[in-house]
């Protein structure tokens, strides 16, 4: 599966246009997701895992399909829960000479851009890497979201 | 001689194969659990006259639940070599049973011998599929932190 990797981290980059489209607008890039939201912006930054749970090494930009990020008034992030939305885990990028198209890991994301967000001024972000074989991590820890 | 051999013949091709050791081995293969049983080449009558250059010798093998020989199945017949492969599930043998092989020979002058002794077997358990590694779920990310930008 893990030989898979290499295509599915080009349509990955492709989801990752699709799934910003649709929150709004288009990318190429993680800096560019569409049109920046008015007024200051909150960006989740992270750091991609670089193993698997069993230790084995894992290459982000290869054995990783994507991210949900998860939205909630508490930290009490449960398998229940559903993301509020997907993100590819490999952004494309053009080489200079235009024509290669070589993944990089994404690690971060505007949070402005999530459609459809809970109330409140504070929330909690936490995110789950899903690898191209489509098994889950774990619940990154949470993260303090003050909106105001 | 000539006057005396088919008397010979008579007398001793019923019991050509005394003895006609079996073996078993197998063949790993990625589609079937094939087993081969071999036996040594028949070359003379039993009374020790060697088999006519230029007659042929033909065996079939069999195999049955029965000690005794009785409801015998084919696993190959007319084989001009000394062994023969089978798929003991196609067979229809019961996996941890006890089976027995035995073969006969056959002339191409039409002489048959007897059945081999039995070479008992007991049918191996069926070979577990290796199951396909399943690729653990990645590690969560780490260091998640939300920077402000105006």
């Amino acid at each position: 599966m893990k030989r898979l990797a290499a295509m599915r981290m080009l349509l990955g980059g492709f989801a990752a246009a699709l799934l910003l489209a649709g929150c709004g607008g288009g990318g190429e890039t993680p800096q560019s997701q569409g049109p920046a939201p008015s007024g200051p912006v909150s960006v989740l930054a992270w750091t991609p895992p670089a193993s698997y749970k069993d230790n084995a090494p894992l290459d982000p930009a290869r054995d990783l399909d994507y991210y949900e990020i998860y939205v909630r008034h508490d930290s009490n992030f449960t398998d229940s829960d559903q993301p509020v939305i997907q993100i590819a885990a490999v952004a494309a990028a053009t080489s200079p000479d235009g024509r290669t198209v070589a993944g990089s890991p994404v690690t971060e994301f505007t949070l402005e851009l999530i459609p459809s967000l809970p109330a409140g001024n504070q929330l909690f972000v936490s995110m789950r890497a899903v690898g191209v074989d489509h098994q889950k991590s774990g619940f990154m820890d949470p993260v303090l979201w003050e909106r105001s | 001689m000539r006057g005396i051999r088919p008397n010979t013949m008579i007398r001793f091709l019923p019991r050509l194969l005394v003895t006609i050791p079996i073996f078993l081995a197998s063949i790993p293969s990625a589609f079937a659990e094939t087993r081969t049983i071999s036996w040594d080449p028949v070359t003379s009558y039993t009374d020790g006259t060697p088999i006519e250059a230029g007659k042929k010798v033909n065996y079939t093998a069999y195999w049955t639940t029965d000690p005794g020989l009785g409801s015998l199945h084919t696993i190959g017949s007319s084989l001009a070599t000394t062994s023969t492969s089978f798929d003991p599930d196609v067979q229809g043998m019961t996996r941890g049973g006890t089976v027995y092989f035995t073969a006969k020979a056959f002339l191409s002058t039409g002489e048959v011998s007897k059945l081999s002794p039995a070479y008992a077997w007991v049918v191996a358990p069926a070979t577990q599929a290796t199951p396909a590694p399943i690729t653990p779920a990645p590690a969560a990310p780490t260091s998640g932190r939300i920077i402000k930008m105006k």
